[in-house]
Parts: structure tokens; sequence; C-alpha cells
């Protein structure tokens, strides 16, 4: 499950992506934007059991909504 | 209120013995009365008294002083004016009850003007509702703990107790104008945890200008600082800045009290502490 999360959120910011917020800013609100949302997703999920992550369609909208590219 | 005693603050040269007309030995000319001195009927702490024939002096100094019966609770050394708008401010930290200002004005090369007092209520600062307000334009805030104080400086008690809901524990209640989505409502601003707060990510209307009220029931509490803790992520951009402010009603009509005016989030004060 902590796959599934990883594996998703680097297909919304990749190692690069994340590399280059950290040391330029770059991207670096909707980098955290991503960690934020689907790391506290990641946890609500645990908390309620689930034995598979999947990422609920509001958070990706709002994520694609607010891909800076 | 636009007047005192009943007559209209426009006209109080027509007020009898409203004015103590000073001696002016000496053959100078005086200077005029500042006769459209208005103010609120009510005051808190801060009060605010405006001469609004301001731009007619050259250049005027003002003696304003304020007492609660025949002590002195405002002294002139107090006093903040503003002669771009006639402005008179303080800060009234006695208790309630009915206050007298004493005015008078000096423009440069005249003798002092006549002297001008009035009469309003010092109202007391306890407010049911405390209200949390961002202004902004450039992105959305994430904050992650929220604190009211009875003293300055963070200090007295805070308020409200660690919350677990929306409504508990009674009778506080928190309520965002928006919230991106339960995960980050308003109430998770008073949980005391770092890793929870209030978010207002996400398109709405009037993006990024929300606020979250605090209602801390039937009996009104008197707040004099609060502090916040802003996710550094997520800090609503360069221009955010915050309000703090305080009314007897939901809608924010009654009884209103800014105890913060849109504040930067760089700056902190006895007020209001910000940690990002």
């Amino acid at each position: 499950m902590k796959e599934q999360c990883k594996l998703i959120i680097l297909s919304y910011a990749d190692e690069e992506m994340q590399r280059n917020a950290s040391l330029t800013g770059e991207n670096k609100v909707y980098v955290n934007t991503v960690l934020q949302l689907i790391r506290d997703e990641y946890h609500s999920q645990v908390d309620s059991g689930a034995t598979e992550f999947i990422l609920p369609t509001s958070i990706a909208d709002q994520l694609n909504a607010m891909r800076p590219w | 209120m636009g007047e005192i005693s009943g007559v209209p603050t426009a006209d109080l040269n027509n007020v009898d013995g409203f004015f103590t007309t000073q001696g002016g030995g000496g053959g100078g000319t005086v200077t005029p009365t500042p006769q459209t001195a208005s103010i609120a009927s009510t005051q808190y702490s801060d009060g605010t008294l405006t001469i609004s024939n301001t731009g007619s002096y050259t250049q005027l100094s003002v003696f304003c002083e304020i007492k609660s019966g025949s002590t002195l609770v405002v002294p002139n050394s107090s006093m903040s004016y503003d002669r771009s708008n006639g402005a008179l401010t303080w800060v009234d930290t006695g208790t309630v009850g009915t206050r007298t200002f004493f005015l008078k004005g000096q423009d440069f090369g005249f003798l002092s003007s006549s002297l001008v007092t009035g009469s309003y209520n010092r109202g007391d600062n306890a407010r049911k509702y405390w209200r949390y307000a961002l202004h902004g334009t450039g992105d959305h805030t994430y904050t992650r703990n929220l604190r009211y104080y009875t003293e300055l400086s963070q200090g007295g008690t805070s308020y409200p107790p660690d919350m677990t809901s929306a409504t508990a524990p009674s009778p506080y209640e928190a309520t965002a104008n928006y919230q991106y989505n339960s995960s980050y409502a308003g109430w998770k601003a008073f949980d005391s945890n770092a890793g929870t707060g209030w978010w207002n990510l996400g398109t709405h209307t009037n993006q990024y200008n929300d606020f979250l009220t605090l209602y801390v029931g039937t009996t009104p509490i008197a707040m004099k600082s609060a502090a916040v803790n802003i996710n550094p992520s997520f800090d609503g951009g360069s221009d955010l800045t915050i309000s703090i402010v305080g009314a007897n009603d939901e809608a924010f009509t009654q009884d209103v009290l800014i105890l913060v005016s849109s504040q930067s989030k760089t700056t902190s004060t006895a007020e209001l502490s910000i940690t990002i």
C-alpha cells in the first residue's frame, strides 16, 4: 500500500521535480501540495483499515487542475 | 453616531455651553475650532475620533485627553493624530463606562482653539464570535493552529480548548466559510495538532479571502491577542494579511471589534503572533 502511494506521488511529482522544488523552489507549492494531499489521504486510508491505496477522484482532479505545465 | 448629546456633530458650534472659549490674550488669531469632531457612540479598547475638517488647517497640532469622571484615562501624550484624515486614535485599557473627551487644536501661527468636549460609552471588548480572516490574492493558506488569548502577548487563558469536532467541546463552534474538504475543516486549526489544520485549497468564490469563525458560547469573552501557526509550504503568498475581528452575531454586524487589522504575516505584535 505504501508503494502504491509512493508511485502515485511520483506520477504527479517525479524525483527530478521534487529535487528542483527543494533546490530552486521551482513549482514548490505544487510539489508540496502533491505530498500533503496524498500523504494525508494515505494515512486516512491506513487508519480506516484499507489494504489498497486508491487516490480519490477529487484529489486527482485538484492536482490535475493545479499542474504548473 | 454623528451626534453628541443629541446634536449633530457637524454643527457643534451651535451647542450652547459645549465649548469653553480660551482666553487667547496677546492679540493673536485664534485657531478655528475643530467643529466637526465626530465619534461613535460606543468605543472599545481602540478608540477613534475624527476631525473631519482637518484639511482646512495648515498644520494643526491637537491636544486631546479622555477622562472617566475626573480620572484621566488616556493622556494627550498617548494620542495619535493623523493629519491626512483627521483621525485621533488611542488605546483605552480601562473598565467600561462613560468617557469624556477634551479636544482643542492649534494651527501653525495661531492661538489655541476653543475647547470641544463630548461623551461616549467605552464598551466591553467581550464578544461571542471571533473571526480569523485571511486577505490575499497569491495562494492558499494552510493554518495549522490558532488560539485566542485573554491577555496581550498570548497571555492569560487560551481559547478554545482542543476541539475534537466543529461543535465539541461545547459550547465552542468552529465554522469556516470554505474548506478544501472535511480533512481540512476549520476546527482542525483548534485541535493543537500541527499535523492537521484548516486549508483553503481549491477554486472557490473570492478565493484566498477566507475566514474561520469561533463561537465561544452565550457568555462573551474578551480576547486581547491570538497566535497562529501557518504551514510554511502553504503560506498564502507574499501579499497575505491577517485580521482578527470580534462580534456578537454570526454575521459580524453587531458590536464589531477589530482586534487586528490586516497584519502582514511577516510581522508579529502583542495582539497577534504568527509563526510560519
